[in-house]
C-alpha cells in the first residue's frame, strides 16, 4: 500500500515538475529572448472586411461604452461592420443596440436572438450565419477597445497560416480590491509571459473568446462554433490546430476588461473555465496526439495546455499524499533519499514556478510593486485549487448523470 | 491567569512572526493602484512626434505658422499672416529664448559635434544647414529644409521639401511633404512624408512611410506584368512527392517540407510551407505565401497577396508584390521591384532589410537596420 502511494506521489511530482519546467522555460524566454513579432508592425495594407460581434446578454450598463469605442476605431470606412448580438436580454440591451443601429445605419447591424440555447457559443453560432466578411472579431460587452485595436488584431490574418488571433486583456478595475489586484497579476502572467512565450516558441497560443478574431473561411471550414461546450474558445483553438490553422497571440493588441470583484463570482468563473477546458481535453486529446498536421512541439504544448486545469487537483492530491505518507511512518530523510529530493524540488520549485512567472510578468509590465503582493497570490491560488477540484468533481457527476453543462454569465460591476 | 497571558503572548509572537514577511504585501494591498497603462494608440503612429512638435509650435506661435499652397501648378507653400520676426517680437521672453529664427538666405552653422551645446529650436521659412555641422535642437521649416552635407539633425518638421545631401544623418524623426536622402546618409528613427521619400544609394534607414518610397536613385518604372505571359496553372497533384494537402475552402496548399515552384507557373491560392519555399521565375501567385524557412522568389514574379517567412525573404529583380512582406530575419529586395501600388499602400517589415533600386508604396520598417545597396 505504502509502495503504491509512493509510486503515485512520484507520478504526481513528475507531472508537477514538468509543468514547473514549462513555467520556467516560458519565463526565461520572455525575460531574455526578443519578441520577434511578424505582424505587430504592419502599418499599411489593404485591410480585409471585418465584422465585430459583441455578444450581449443583459448588458445595458456596458454595451453603450463598447459600441462607442468600436465606432471610433481606426479602420478603413466601409470595411468594418459592428454586429451586437442581443442574446435573449430582458433588460434595455436590445433597445440601446437598436438606437445605435438607427444612429449608424450600415455600420451597426444588430442581431437579436429571442430564443434558443443559452450561452455565448450558441449566440455566436446563430449570428455566424449573418456574417459575410473575411474576418470575425469578438468582444465581450464590457470591453473598451482602443482605436487601433482592430487593425492590430487583423494584421496577422494576412498570414495564410493564421486561423485565429488573440489579443491581451488588461483589468480596468484592478485597483478595486485585493481580488482584482491578484487577478491583475494572474492576467499579466497569463498573457505577458505564458501566451507570448508560446507565440515566440511556435507553440499553441490560445484563442480566448474575446479580444480576438477568427478567419471566417477557416471557421466555416471546421464547422462553425460548437454550442455544446462551455469553452468555445479553447475548443476553437484545437479544432483550428487540427485543421492546420495556427492561432497568433498579439501582446500589443491590448484591451481593458472587467474582472470579477467578488470571490463568489470569481469561483463561478473559474469553475466554468475548468469544466469547459476539461470538456475540450476529452474531446480533442487523442485527435491531437494522432494528428499528422500538428508538429511534435505543438502536440506537446497542446497536451500540456489541455491538462492545465488538472494540475490543481493533482497538486492537492500530492500535498495530501505527502502528509499521509509522513504519518504512515515514511521518514523522508533516511530511506527514501530520491523521494525526499523529489519532494524538496517539488516543494521549492514545482509549487512556486507559477509565482516566478507572475513576478516576471510584473517586471515586464513595469509593475514591480505588484510583485510585493505575491505572498497573497497564495490565497487566490488555494481558492482556485479548491474551485477547480470541485468543478472537476461536478463535471464528473454531470457526465455520469448525463446532465447538460450550463453556462453562467459573469456579472458586471461597471455602471 | 499567568499561563493564559503566556499563551496569549506566544500566539501573538507567532502571529507577528508569520505576518512580518507579509508586511510589504499588506502595505502594497492598501496602496491605491491604477490600471495598467495601455499606450495611447497614436504613440506608435509614425507621425506622433511630428504632431506633438506641431502642437507645441501652434501653442507658442499661433497663426504665424499657418501656410497654404501657392497659386498655380507649383507645389510651393506660402506663409499666411505676419513674418516670424514680427510674431517673435510679441512672444514672452522665456518663450522667445527657446527659438532661433533662420534669416532668409542664411546658412545656419550648428555645432561641430554632438553634445557640445544646447541648441534652441530652429525655425524659418527656408532653413539651410552649413556643411558638416550638427543641429540637435528641433527644426521647423515652413517651406524647405536643406542640409548641405555631412549634417546630423535630431528632429525636423517641414511643410515643404526636406533635402538631406550626401552623408547626412537624422537621429530621431523627420516629417515633410517630400524627403530626399542623398547617398551615404543615415536615416535613423522615423521618416515620413505626405508625398514621396527618395533614399539614395548606400544609405541606412529604419522606419520610412510615404505613399511612394524610392530606393537607390530615381523613380523605378513598374515592371511589366508577368501575367501577360501564359504560365501553366499548377495544382497540388503536380507535386506528388512534396506531401501537399490542398484545402479547397480556403484555397490553401499545406506543404510539410520544402517546396519549389517551377518557372512560368501560376498558382491559384495560398502556399503554407513548413520548410523552404522557392518560386520560379515569371511565376504568378494568386494568393499569399508563408514559409517556416526562407523564401526565394526568382525574377519577374508577381505575388497578389502577402509574403511571410520565419527565415529570410529574397526577391530577385523586377518582381511585383501587392501585399505585406514580413520576415523574422532578413528581407532582400532586388532592383526594379515594386511593392504595393499607388493608392494601395502596404508594408515591408523585418529586422534587417536590403533594398536595391526599387519602389515601395506605404511603410518600410527595418527594426534593426535597413540599407540601400551602394
Amino acid at each position: 500500500m505504502i509502495g503504491l502511494l509512493n509510486a503515485l506521489l512520484l507520478v504526481i511530482i513528475a507531472m508537477v515538475l514538468v509543468y514547473a519546467t514549462r513555467h520556467y522555460l516560458f519565463t526565461l524566454v520572455r525575460m531574455f529572448l526578443p519578441a520577434n513579432d511578424l505582424y505587430c508592425d504592419l502599418d499599411d495594407a489593404q485591410w480585409p472586411t471585418v465584422t465585430v460581434q459583441i455578444p450581449a446578454h443583459n448588458e445595458e450598463d456596458v454595451i453603450g461604452h463598447c459600441l462607442d469605442s468600436l465606432l471610433a476605431a481606426a479602420y478603413p470606412p466601409g470595411r468594418l461592420l459592428l454586429m451586437p448580438v442581443n442574446d435573449r436580454s430582458d433588460d434595455r440591451t436590445g433597445e440601446i443596440i437598436d438606437r445605435y443601429a438607427a444612429e449608424h445605419p450600415g455600420c451597426v447591424v444588430p442581431f437579436h436572438r429571442a430564443a434558443g440555447k443559452p450561452g455565448k457559443a450558441a449566440a455566436l453560432k446563430d449570428a455566424l450565419e449573418h456574417v459575410d466578411s473575411e474576418i470575425l472579431i469578438v468582444f465581450d460587452a464590457d470591453y473598451t477597445p482602443s482605436r487601433t485595436l482592430i487593425k492590430r488584431l487583423v494584421a496577422p490574418f494576412f498570414d495564410p497560416e493564421i486561423g485565429a488571433v488573440m489579443g491581451r486583456v488588461v483589468p480596468l478595475n484592478a485597483g478595486t480590491n485585493l481580488l482584482t489586484r491578484l487577478l491583475e497579476i494572474e492576467r499579466s502572467g497569463g498573457y505577458q509571459v505564458d501566451q507570448q512565450a508560446r507565440m515566440q516558441l511556435g507553440l499553441v497560443p490560445q484563442y480566448g473568446g474575446t479580444t480576438g478574431g477568427v478567419r471566417v473561411s477557416a471557421l466555416k471550414e471546421i464547422g462553425g462554433w460548437h454550442d455544446d461546450t462551455l469553452a468555445e474558445d479553447t475548443d476553437l483553438t484545437y479544432r483550428l490546430l487540427l485543421a492546420g490553422w495556427k492561432t497568433a497571440y498579439q501582446n500589443r493588441a491590448e484591451c481593458y476588461e472587467e474582472v470579477p470583484e467578488t470571490w463568489r463570482m470569481r469561483i463561478r468563473q473559474i469553475q466554468r473555465w475548468a469544466k469547459g477546458h476539461n470538456q475540450v481535453l476529452w474531446r480533442h486529446l487523442f485527435a491531437l496526439m494522432r494528428s499528422r498536421r500538428v508538429s511534435f512541439r505543438e502536440k506537446l504544448d497542446g497536451v500540456f495546455l489541455l491538462g492545465v486545469y488538472l494540475v490543481a487537483p493533482v497538486l492537492a492530491i500530492g500535498w495530501i499524499l505527502v502528509i499521509v505518507l509522513f504519518y504512515l511512518g515514511q521518514t523522508l530523510f533516511a530511506e527514501a533519499v530520491f523521494l525526499t529530493l523529489c519532494i524538496f524540488v517539488y516543494g521549492s520549485l514545482g509549487n512556486f514556478a507559477a509565482f516566478f512567472e507572475l513576478a516576471a510578468a510584473s517586471h515586464l509590465d513595469r509593475r514591480r510593486d505588484n510583485a510585493r503582493l505575491l505572498p497573497l497570490v497564495m490565497l487566490s491560488f488555494v481558492v482556485s485549487m479548491v474551485a477547480v477540484t470541485r468543478a472537476i468533481c461536478s463535471a464528473g457527476l454531470d457526465w455520469l448523470s448525463r446532465r447538460e453543462l450550463v453556462w453562467h454569465k459573469t456579472a458586471r460591476f461597471r455602471r | 491567569m499567568s499561563w493564559l497571558l503566556w499563551l496569549g503572548l506566544l500566539v501573538a509572537a507567532n502571529a507577528a512572526l508569520f505576518l512580518l514577511p507579509l508586511l510589504p504585501a499588506l502595505a502594497e494591498w492598501r496602496r491605491r493602484s491604477l490600471p495598467l497603462h495601455i499606450p495611447f494608440d497614436d504613440e506608435a503612429g509614425i507621425i506622433y512626434f511630428a504632431d506633438r512638435f506641431r502642437q507645441r509650435l501652434a501653442a507658442d506661435w499661433g497663426n504665424a505658422l499657418l501656410f497654404a499652397p501657392a497659386a498655380g501648378p507649383s507645389t510651393a507653400m506660402v506663409p499666411i499672416g505676419q513674418s516670424l520676426h514680427a510674431i517673435a517680437a510679441q512672444l514672452p521672453t522665456p518663450v522667445r529664448r527657446q527659438y532661433r529664427i533662420a534669416e532668409a538666405g542664411e546658412v545656419v552653422k550648428g555645432v561641430p559635434r554632438l553634445g557640445t551645446a544646447e541648441q534652441p529650436t530652429l525655425i524659418g521659412d527656408v532653413v539651410r544647414l552649413a556643411v558638416n555641422t550638427h543641429y540637435v535642437g528641433e527644426i521647423y521649416a515652413r517651406d524647405r529644409l536643406h542640409a548641405l552635407g555631412g549634417n546630423v539633425i535630431r528632429a525636423v518638421l517641414c511643410d515643404g521639401a526636406i533635402e538631406l545631401d550626401r552623408g547626412c544623418g537624422v537621429l530621431r524623426w523627420a516629417h515633410g511633404r517630400s524627403i530626399v536622402v542623398a547617398e551615404g546618409s543615415r536615416a535613423m528613427g522615423r521618416l515620413s512624408a505626405i508625398e514621396t521619400i527618395a533614399v539614395g544609394q548606400g544609405c541606412s534607414f529604419e522606419r520610412l512611410s510615404a505613399p511612394v518610397l524610392w530606393f537607390g536613385g530615381s523613380a523605378t518604372k513598374p515592371p511589366a506584368s508577368p501575367a501577360s505571359k501564359a504560365g501553366r496553372t499548377l495544382v497540388a497533384a503536380d507535386f506528388p512527392d512534396a506531401g501537399i494537402e490542398y484545402q479547397p475552402g480556403s484555397s490553401r496548399w499545406l506543404c510539410d517540407g520544402d517546396l519549389a515552384i517551377p518557372d512560368d507557373s501560376v498558382i491559384d491560392g495560398s502556399l503554407v510551407v513548413r520548410g523552404r519555399l522557392r518560386i520560379g521565375a515569371r511565376s504568378r501567385i494568386h494568393g499569399s505565401l508563408k514559409a517556416h524557412g526562407e523564401i526565394v522568389i526568382a525574377t519577374d514574379c508577381r505575388i497578389d497577396g502577402a509574403v511571410f517567412a520565419d527565415g529570410a525573404i529574397s526577391i530577385a529583380e523586377r518582381c511585383q508584390l501587392n501585399g505585406p512582406l514580413a520576415s523574422a530575419g532578413h528581407v532582400m529586395l532586388g532592383d526594379d521591384c515594386v511593392v504595393g501600388r499607388p493608392g494601395r499602400p502596404t508594408s515591408v517589415v523585418a529586422p534587417t532589410i536590403t533594398v536595391g533600386r526599387c519602389t515601395c508604396h506605404g511603410v518600410t520598417w527595418a527594426r534593426r537596420n535597413g540599407r540601400t545597396t551602394p
